[in-house]
Formats: C-alpha cells, sequence, structure tokens
C-alpha cells in the first residue's frame, strides 16, 4: 500500500498516474483544507488524529501501514507548495509527542512500528539552485523527523516531465 | 517604521508573540504589527510603508508553516504587481526542539522568498528549546534573548547580520528532554488522558 500526497488537479493527477490512482491511497485537494493551529490536540486532545473535522487530518493510520510515502509537490521557496504543506502539518500526529535523540538531535518519538519509504518528487520551471538544494535538505530533515527508512528526492519543470510511473520505478 | 509581523497561526499567547513582544522592546523605531492569518489589503499597505520587516514564526515539520506560504506569496504577488519600494527583511524562527540549528531550513526558505520578492535579505536567527519561554525562569532564557539582542541592534543600525544565529535555552539536552516529555503528560491531563493514552494507534 502506498500514500501519496499531491497537489495536482484530481483529473490531471489520474491521467498522469492512472496505476497510483488506482491502488494508492491519495491524499489531493478535493476541498478547502483549513491551517494548523498549534493547539496540540493531535497529541495531548485525541491522540493520532487532528481535532479539526475536515478529513485533511487524520491520515497517520495510513501511513503507519504504507510501505512506500510519495509526496509530488510543487517547489515553493525550496519547500513544498501551501497545500502539501498544510496537510503535512495537520498530521504530525502520526508521530508521537515525547522526544528522544536521533542522530545526535532532538525528534519525536514514532506511533507506529513499521517505517515508511519516503519518495519526493518536487516540480517546478523557475526552481532556482538554490531552491533545490534547500529542497532536498528539507526532504531529508522530513525523513528523519518522520523516521522514515529511506528518502529519496527527484526534480523536475513540470509532473509530466518527472512521469516517474511510466519510467516503471513504482 | 519597522513591521513585525507575527508568523504564527496561534490567535495570542504563543511563543512568537512572546518573542515579537521581547524584539519590540529593543527596537529603538517606530514599528508596526502585522498578521499573517487574517490579511487585505491593509496589510500589503503596512508593510509598503515599511523600510524593515521581522518575520517571526513557528518551525513546523522542519519549514515554515503553510499559512506563512501562503502570506509570502499573495506579498511577493503585491510587490511584483505594485512595484513596492526596497525593503529589508530580518527573520526569527523557533521551535520545540533543543536545537536551534533545527530552524535552519526554514531561514534559508525565507531568503529563497527573499529573492523571488525582491527583497534584501538581512539574515536571521534560530531559536532551540522556545517551549521554554513558556515555563521558564528568565535566567534559563539568557541564551536567546541574547541573539534576539543581537538582532534588535541589526535591525536598529539598519545592517545584515553576519549568518544566521542559533541559540537554545541554558539547559543541559537531557534535562530539556525530560522537562518536555514530563509537559506532554500534563497537556493531555488537562484532556483527561493518562500518559498511555497518547500512545493510541487510531
Amino acid at each position: 500500500m502506498k500514500v501519496v500526497l499531491h497537489d495536482l488537479e484530481p483529473s490531471r493527477f489520474e491521467s498522469l498516474y492512472p496505476k497510483l490512482a488506482r491502488d494508492s491511497f491519495i491524499v489531493g485537494e478535493e476541498g478547502p483544507v483549513r491551517n494548523c493551529v498549534g493547539c496540540f490536540g493531535c497529541w495531548c486532545k485525541t491522540p493520532g488524529k487532528c481535532v479539526i473535522p475536515d478529513g485533511y487530518g487524520d491520515f497517520g493510520k495510513r501511513l503507519g501501514a504504507c510501505g512506500e510515502y510519495l509526496i509530488l509537490s510543487r517547489v515553493v521557496y525550496g519547500g513544498f507548495s501551501p497545500f502539501v504543506k498544510n496537510v503535512l502539518d495537520r498530521n504530525i500526529g502520526y508521530i508521537l509527542p515525547f522526544f528522544e535523540l536521533r542522530k545526535g538531535e532532538m525528534h519525536h518519538k514514532p506511533r507506529y512500528p513499521d517505517r515508511f519509504r519516503l519518495r519526493v518528487f518536487g516540480y517546478g520551471e523557475e526552481v532556482s539552485p538554490e531552491e533545490q538544494a534547500v529542497f532536498r535538505r528539507l526532504a531529508e530533515a522530513n525523513g528523519l523527523n518522520l523516521n522514515a527508512q529511506s528518502v529519496t528526492v527527484r526534480l523536475g519543470r513540470s509532473p509530466e516531465e518527472l512521469a516517474f510511473e511510466r519510467e516503471g520505478e513504482l | 517604521m519597522t513591521a513585525l509581523i507575527h508568523g504564527s497561526p496561534k490567535a495570542a499567547g504563543g511563543n512568537s508573540e512572546k518573542i515579537l513582544q521581547l524584539l519590540e522592546k529593543r527596537l529603538t523605531g517606530p514599528c508596526v504589527r502585522v498578521d499573517t492569518v487574517r490579511t487585505g489589503p491593509e496589510t500589503w499597505e503596512a508593510l509598503a510603508d515599511c523600510e524593515a520587516a521581522v518575520v517571526i514564526f513557528p518551525l513546523y515539520v522542519d519549514s515554515l508553516p503553510s499559512h506563512l506560504l501562503r502570506f509570502f506569496m499573495e506579498w511577493e504577488m503585491d510587490r511584483r504587481e505594485q512595484q513596492r519600494r526596497a525593503l529589508s527583511l530580518y527573520a526569527v524562527a523557533q521551535c520545540g526542539f533543543y536545537e536551534g540549528e533545527q530552524n535552519r531550513i526554514a531561514l534559508e526558505q525565507v531568503s529563497c522568498f527573499c529573492r523571488k520578492a525582491g527583497i534584501s535579505w538581512q539574515g536571521g536567527v534560530g531559536l532551540g528549546g522556545a517551549g521554554g519561554f513558556a515555563e521558564m525562569p528568565e535566567a534559563l532564557l539568557k541564551p536567546l534573548t541574547g541573539v534576539i539582542s543581537s538582532l534588535a541592534e541589526a535591525v536598529n543600525r539598519k545592517e545584515e547580520l553576519p549568518s544566521l544565529q542559533f541559540a537554545s535555552v541554558g539547559l543541559p539536552r537531557w534535562l530539556y528532554l525530560a522537562a518536555g516529555n514530563q509537559s506532554w503528560i500534563r497537556g493531555a491531563k488537562r484532556f483527561g488522558l493518562k500518559k498511555r493514552e497518547l500512545y493510541q494507534k487510531p
């Protein structure tokens, strides 16, 4: 099972990645998404789930059971696009609030025993080398924080150029 | 005029606001506060009147919070469309992890934003152990208030920070980590949950 978080129009995603759209748990922008408000309710009030009931803050369990977590995002200021980042912000319940040391730094303990492989795909026409470097570092940092088994990053000018499904990478 | 941009989605009382207040006290010139959640034409007009700005924000998943990304995108568009005047931007990123260095990527993102928006990036500071602002005595916060003072001096002198600066609370990491873990258990109690219930796998 794969989980895919993306920021494409749903129909464009389905035509570009038909196999993924059929076989995976897809998180795309189907309706309005609310901001994380930093209340920590997903850790202290409803552990593992965001308290905002808009359907974008409760897929920790899916992440806990998936082998691969794919993120496809436009690169914005060396990071993810607002929608993708919004969903990431709303799903920190995937990890526990408690801290531990990993690779010499403080991070959150995992909630689920299994670890996914994180694969990050960034696209954009005007992504500077500086932004590309920041994006790669961000994906690595996310992998460490989310306790991923491994992290891979690919960048391209468009989702079509990335076309990772057609290249038989899945 | 210097804009103090509150980059947290929390309405009031958060660590970013506390840092904003500490900074405001140390600035000698006039300041205007700018909100990043509720924005409108007056937001962009207020920013257009400033020659400098400081954005203070929490670290969310190793980077900028999503609402701040949207704010930056709108601000960039306004600056392009209205051909706004030169502006200098500083940043303060703060996180609950002990290491201030964990804010580096978010500060680099602000630098990327500045390049796109035609803003002069003046550098930033990354504060670790910012959970301490809620509970710790002033003495333990000194390393953090020290870099806030350095930042204020740079803003007052209209100077660029020599490099990104990072700081943490005046506690050993093991002790901060243990105190942090206890704080989650207290947090759960407020909602009638026991420690073991925080480990639920919904």
